[in-house]
């Protein structure tokens, strides 16, 4: 008994020392604080200005002087909210902050439990088996019984819809302010895709370069209030790691002065219209790069769980069980989903030799918003979710159980990201020769069109499925290790890498 | 004073028949309780004797030898639990006999047993059952846990 408990204060000393560590450990880079539910739009929207100079006083363009573009393709920078790209990244950030906060959590399945059986007269292990990985099993822990343990698991994420995420290949489309109206009539589509004003209808193409890592360390516990009754908390600690990188460049759709006729334009006005919308003062081909590297840590959203086993079969039967999540992380920096989740749960289970099988069906009711609302924008609120899994559990041996399951996760009105071929028009400025007419009519204009792939965000069902693999081990007395994969099984929303769980179950007494 | 004598005797009559007839009720019934409990007294050994065969028999851990003792109970079941198991101990005390007559007997005891299995800890647990027990040939078995 004595060796018992020296072995549980062992487990939870490095539980312990696991979460101070994620809660502690300093990141390379933070030059300074910003929430990270706040760093994409804030480097898309935000920080990509330009470098153009002042125009001067009696410039040939009849601009005021002292005029400048600077952040003419930064869209809260000119607090100009109903700009098509902010939609766009809104829609983006909104879906990054909802998954990176509700990532599945290991389960504690009270692993190693043994009831007495009146039809033998003895104690027996209520399962051969010890339990899926990531979903419930019907079986409770037994009255009186008290189970604790830890899981740590490690997440990285490698694509969007698709996309790589590191690699700079999601671009995010700014088109210029639409400062003017021409012809005393708006003239940019709605959807942003007819560039105005017609003689600065350039656009700046941002590519993101995301690396997104969460660790979390989360501490539970489970009490058999009866034989058939089984209450828990499942207490998270959670490090998200982010490094973003956003590199512009100006697509020069009317403003290239480079092409256009000889004799047209004089150096100088060359010099000036390249000037007019640049990165770098004299160099029209230049890029830019903003980046943020940043890290939060703390608590997580609690989970109170509680499970009631009402049909009892050999190994399982039917369990219904509801799991309560509280808002406790803090949705602005990732650590949580920024809302109350009660998960209702039907669970069946059995198992027939050495083959255990479970299946759990769930609906998720949420209230609240997740993370990410910007510049005042309201952020999306946080989801309903249907949740299903299902696996089997093979009996290795006495002490080695090999866990299989399939979760699937259905994000009810969460919307989804395209990625669309985008067509926008523009106005080539008048070149000899090439007379219009210009979009819309506009006189004096050649109408052009480009299309560039980018995110659109549509209405609709966010359906995401993962597949787990591992294995629980009885590593002594009642210690049980477990050590899992989880893998992505389809290619929707925010695709992880594989993320690696190991954890310890101990049952106490 | 014979005439009150006469009277008394009257007042007297039934309540000498009625405590007559107590008596004569005790006295059927009487012989049926004492003729009961050595009974009893008489199969206790042969149920301590079952009760001592039971628990070696769980404490071997052969499901068959627990079949001799209890033939009613699923073997398989039985021989499957003890797989998990490294150890049974059995004590069986506070032994009752609620009834006996017939062949048959009805016995209350708490059994408590410590399990060393393959894969845990130690686990006790203390149960109090209600057996009814038959009487086969020489010895006697147990016919089903009724708790």
């Amino acid at each position: 008994m004595r060796d018992q408990r020296r072995n549980a204060v062992r487990v939870f000393a490095v539980a312990g020392a696991v979460i101070l560590s994620l809660l502690f450990t300093a990141t390379s880079v933070q030059a300074q604080h910003r929430p990270l539910s706040q760093v994409l739009p804030e480097l898309i929207l935000r920080e990509i200005t330009l470098n153009s100079p002042p125009a001067p006083p009696g410039n040939p363009f009849g601009l005021p002087a002292g005029f400048t573009h600077l952040a003419h393709f930064s869209p809260l920078g000119a607090n100009e909210l109903d700009n098509p790209a902010v939609g766009v990244v809104q829609g983006f950030n909104g879906q990054m902050a909802t998954q990176f906060s509700t990532f599945p959590l290991g389960s504690s399945s009270g692993g190693l439990t043994y009831e007495f059986d009146p039809s033998v007269g003895t104690l027996r292990r209520s399962s051969s088996s010890f339990g899926p990985l990531f979903s419930e099993r019907a079986l409770t822990i037994g009255r009186r019984k008290l189970s604790a343990g830890f899981n740590y698991q490690r997440t990285s994420y490698s694509t969007f819809e698709g996309q790589n995420l590191d690699d700079g290949s999601i671009k995010f489309y700014l088109p210029h302010q639409d400062c003017c109206t021409v012809g005393g009539r708006p003239f940019m589509q709605p959807n942003g895709t007819r560039l105005n004003p017609p003689f600065e209808g350039d656009l700046v193409e941002t590519a993101l370069s995301l690396k997104a890592t969460t660790h979390t360390a989360a501490v539970f516990a489970n009490y058999g209030v009866t034989n058939h009754w089984d209450v828990g908390l499942a207490i998270p600690f959670v490090r998200v790691n982010l490094d973003a990188r956003v590199r512009a460049r100006v697509l020069r759709l009317v403003t290239d002065a480079r092409t256009a006729p000889p004799g047209l334009f004089t150096e100088e006005e060359i010099r000036t219209i390249l000037n007019l919308h640049t990165l770098e003062l004299d160099n029209p081909d230049a890029t830019r790069t903003v980046q943020h590297s940043g890290h939060a840590a703390g608590l997580g959203d609690i989970v109170l769980r509680t499970k009631y086993h009402f049909l009892r079969r050999a190994g399982g039967g039917l369990a219904a069980g509801l799991d309560l999540r509280l808002p406790t992380g803090d949705e602005n920096e990732l650590l949580g989903a920024g809302g109350v989740q009660a998960k209702f749960l039907l669970i069946a289970s059995s198992e027939r030799g050495r083959l255990g099988q479970h299946v759990n069906i769930s609906y998720t009711v949420a209230q609240g918003k997740v993370g990410g609302s910007f510049a005042g924008l309201a952020s999306a609120p946080l989801p309903d979710e249907i949740n299903y899994a299902g696996g089997v559990e093979l009996v290795a041996s006495k002490r080695l159980t090999v866990i299989g399951d399939i979760l699937g996760r259905t994000l009810r009105g969460a919307g989804r990201l395209d990625l669309v071929s985008k067509k926008f028009e523009y106005n080539q400025p008048p070149v000899p020769g090439m007379p219009g007419p210009g979009c819309a009519g506009l006189a004096g204009f050649t109408c052009r069109t480009v299309s560039f792939d980018e995110f659109a965000p549509r209405s609709g069902d966010l359906r995401l499925m993962l597949g787990t693999g591992g294995v629980k081990f009885n590593l002594a007395g009642n210690l049980l290790v477990s050590a899992s994969v989880l893998f992505p099984l389809t290619n929707a929303g925010l695709r992880s890498r594989i993320t690696t769980m190991v954890g310890v179950d101990y049952v106490i007494k | 004073m014979e005439a009150g004598t006469v009277n008394w005797n009257r007042r007297l009559r039934p309540v000498a028949l009625a405590t007559l007839a107590l008596a004569a009720t005790l006295m059927l019934r009487w012989p049926t309780g004492l003729a009961a409990m050595p009974q009893a007294q008489a199969g206790e050994p042969g149920i301590r004797d079952l009760l001592q065969r039971y628990s070696a028999a769980l404490e071997s851990l052969d499901a068959n030898a627990v079949k001799k003792v209890q033939p009613s109970i699923p073997a398989d079941n039985l021989a499957k639990a003890f797989k998990d198991m490294r150890e049974l101990k059995v004590a069986i005390d506070e032994v009752r006999v609620l009834s006996t007559g017939g062949g048959a007997a009805r016995v209350s005891c708490r059994v408590k047993q410590t399990l060393t299995p393959k894969a845990g800890s130690k686990q006790t647990t203390a149960v109090t059952r209600v057996m009814r027990l038959r009487r086969e040939a020489d010895s006697w078995v147990i016919d089903a846990f009724e708790r």
